[in-house]
């Protein structure tokens, strides 16, 4: 089983078609509620994807200045997706097994369809812990989103746990997992302020409140350390 | 022999293109102010541009990943915009400059004024990044640029008491009349001509260009660890002639013509023809590049195609960003601010926003998902964290000191 970080190696890498040439960036993913499990169904693309993750209030306002641009468009604001489906493999870009010409258009979803989310709404969220499960009084934040299968491979690619510590995402520059640890005195100072983030697996006793923008872990929630430790 | 001479051909260009408006400009001033005192600047400043330069190409060439991919995907959209910014307003201010040195080297040859020139450059730039290929692009430009040679020959020529000028660079000291800030403010200066960040913008995204791979990383550091240095053996022949010639008069360098002045006298009319030539091949070889190094930033940011590998339709919102810029810089040039002026901007200015981009680089260049065995290796990574620090430092201290100086010359 190979796991993979969707902020650290999958967001903002550069999507590249059959043909090599250049699409664009992943500006946001899509997360679509299946049974009980949040799965990766699409790459979104576009500053309708772009601008929101530019924080909490500077992004809503980006955006809504873009949408005032052109008040005619009716779709401005919603991003082009790519189905997770045409995505061949993930290296330091995002290769599809599509050409680039006619792919972006926004999603088109009838009423009672699936509930959609986005990787970028859940980033950064703040997390309410029961005692015990995260260090208390650091603020703690989801960090980053842990998938257990990368985009294309065989099996879908849906989130198994989430990255929860201080700080903001992107801030472990990838030091945390365990793969890189050169220079050392950055590889040091970044474990050392990320020395109380763990690792909280989705199930039972994570619960997400999308509208009121709120992580909430339970005693019932499976945590551990972000490393193993040695 | 045909992969050889390709080496030494790259070496050649690399070297040629090594000098540009920056260069030219800051080493005949420092050297007409302060003789050869600051000569330890340019190998500080060379060996840092090419740490940093081999860390980018070698991402480059395994990764096929340029510099500004990185920057979003290790800092997010919102800091990578902040970077993006940053970034893209010092390369564009160098892309002025260069517009505006290559006006006035044109000037010097038509004795026409630089602003007749200015629209005439500014549209060649343009043809040339629109139709040009990579490759002629950058071997010719580079190899006229050797004209600059003329310097070091010169330098011989003017028969300096060499013994005083080693003495000058190897002790810790400076002229008279000058106090130790404004010693400081040029050393930052001349660390900002070396280092400018749009080299390395520049050389990932032409190793993408050139469609690098693992295989070309042992050319690729021939070119950095040779053709860098002797580009900056040429720098410290401009400051040596500057030292020679205006230091025991006095007179500070003010023009482009100034700076070629001391080739006049050592080698008479022919030489001062040739380094004239050099100064138009070397800084619209660098007008060149930093026009695209606006266009690749914005490109790598978004995510739109880029580059001239592809056919320039592939690439429209690429070649529109790059008509913007040369529009944007003859206008500026046409306000008839002083091209020497923002060259000295723009020094300093590299100086500042170096960290913004060296950082994010010197993290991926560790990351083993980019680049597998080609990782950092224990050289590069003891050199990295100490022109990490260095850059940083520099980097902080350029603003302060630019206020106290009133840039150089209090």
């Amino acid at each position: 089983m190979s796991t993979m970080d969707a902020s650290l190696h999958l967001l903002d890498r550069q999507v590249i078609d059959v043909d090599g040439r250049l699409v664009g960036k992943v500006d946001d993913l899509e997360l679509t509620e299946e049974d009980g499990a949040l799965v990766v169904t699409g790459l979104l693309l576009g500053l309708g994807a772009l601008l929101p993750r530019f924080g909490r209030r500077l992004g809503p306002w980006l955006n809504s200045r873009y949408a005032q641009i052109s008040v005619s468009h009716a779709a401005r604001r919603v991003p082009a997706v790519i189905d997770l489906d045409v995505v061949d493999r993930v290296e330091s870009g995002v290769h599809l097994r599509v050409a680039r010409e006619g792919l972006l258009r926004p999603r088109v979803q009838g009423i009672g369809g699936p509930v959609r989310h986005r990787l970028g709404a859940l980033l950064d969220l703040p997390v309410r812990a029961a005692s015990g499960q995260i260090e208390p009084g650091r603020r703690p934040r989801v960090l980053d989103v842990r998938l257990d299968h990368r985009p294309g491979e065989s099996e879908r690619c849906e989130v198994a746990a989430l990255l929860v510590g201080a700080g903001r995402p992107g801030a472990l520059l990838g030091y945390d997992r365990g793969r890189v640890g050169a220079p050392a005195p950055v590889a040091g100072l970044v474990a050392w302020l990320h020395r109380h983030s763990r690792l909280v697996d989705w199930g039972p006793g994570v619960e997400v409140d999308w509208e009121r923008g709120e992580v909430t872990v339970t005693a019932a929630a499976e945590t551990r350390p972000l490393r193993p430790t040695s | 022999m045909k992969r050889y001479l390709a080496v030494f051909l790259g070496i050649l260009t690399a070297i040629g293109g090594f000098v540009d408006i920056g260069d030219l400009v800051t080493n005949a001033q420092v050297g007409a102010r302060f003789g050869m005192s600051l000569a330890w600047v340019a190998p500080v400043g060379v060996l840092g541009i090419c740490v940093f330069a081999e860390m980018a190409g070698r991402v480059a060439a395994v990764s096929h990943r340029a510099v500004f991919d990185l920057v979003r995907e290790r800092l997010g959209p919102r800091m990578g915009f902040l970077n993006l910014v940053g970034s893209l307003a010092v390369t564009f201010l160098t892309f002025v400059a260069e517009i505006g040195g290559v006006a006035l080297a044109l000037q010097l040859v038509t004795s026409v004024h630089h602003l007749a020139w200015v629209p005439c450059v500014a549209l060649l730039v343009w043809f040339v990044l629109w139709r040009a290929k990579f490759s002629a692009m950058e071997d010719v430009l580079g190899l006229l640029g050797l004209a600059l040679i003329g310097f070091a020959v010169a330098l011989w020529q003017l028969g300096p008491d060499w013994g005083d000028l080693a003495q000058q660079a190897l002790t810790v000291d400076k002229p008279g009349p000058e106090s130790w800030t404004t010693y400081a403010y040029f050393a930052v200066a001349l660390f900002g001509a070396a280092m400018t960040p749009y080299e390395v913008f520049f050389f990932s995204s032409g190793g993408v260009e050139e469609r690098w791979t693992a295989k070309d990383i042992g050319v690729m550091r021939v070119n950095v660890f040779l053709g860098f240095p002797l580009g900056g053996l040429l720098s410290l022949a401009i400051a040596g002639c500057a030292a020679v010639v205006f230091l025991p008069l006095g007179v500070s360098v003010e023009t482009l013509g100034q700076v070629g002045l001391p080739v006049g006298l050592a080698l008479g009319k022919i030489g001062l023809a040739v380094v004239v030539l050099g100064f138009v091949a070397a800084t619209f070889g660098a007008a060149c590049e930093t026009g695209l190094s606006v266009g690749y930033s914005i490109a790598q940011y978004f995510g739109f195609q880029w580059g001239k590998y592809v056919r320039t339709r592939e690439a429209t919102a690429f070649h529109a960003v790059l008509v913007v810029a040369a529009l944007l810089a003859a206008g500026v040039l046409m306000t008839s601010v002083d091209p020497v002026l923002v060259t000295e901007f723009s020094v300093v200015f590299s100086a500042i926003a170096l960290p913004l981009t060296y950082f994010p680089i010197l993290v991926v260049a560790n990351d083993p998902d980019y680049l597998g065995e080609h990782v950092n290796g224990r050289v590069a990574n003891v050199l990295g964290v100490v022109y990490l620090v260095l850059v940083v430092v520099v980097s902080v201290a350029a603003i302060p000191l630019m206020v106290l100086t009133r840039m150089g010359t209090a």
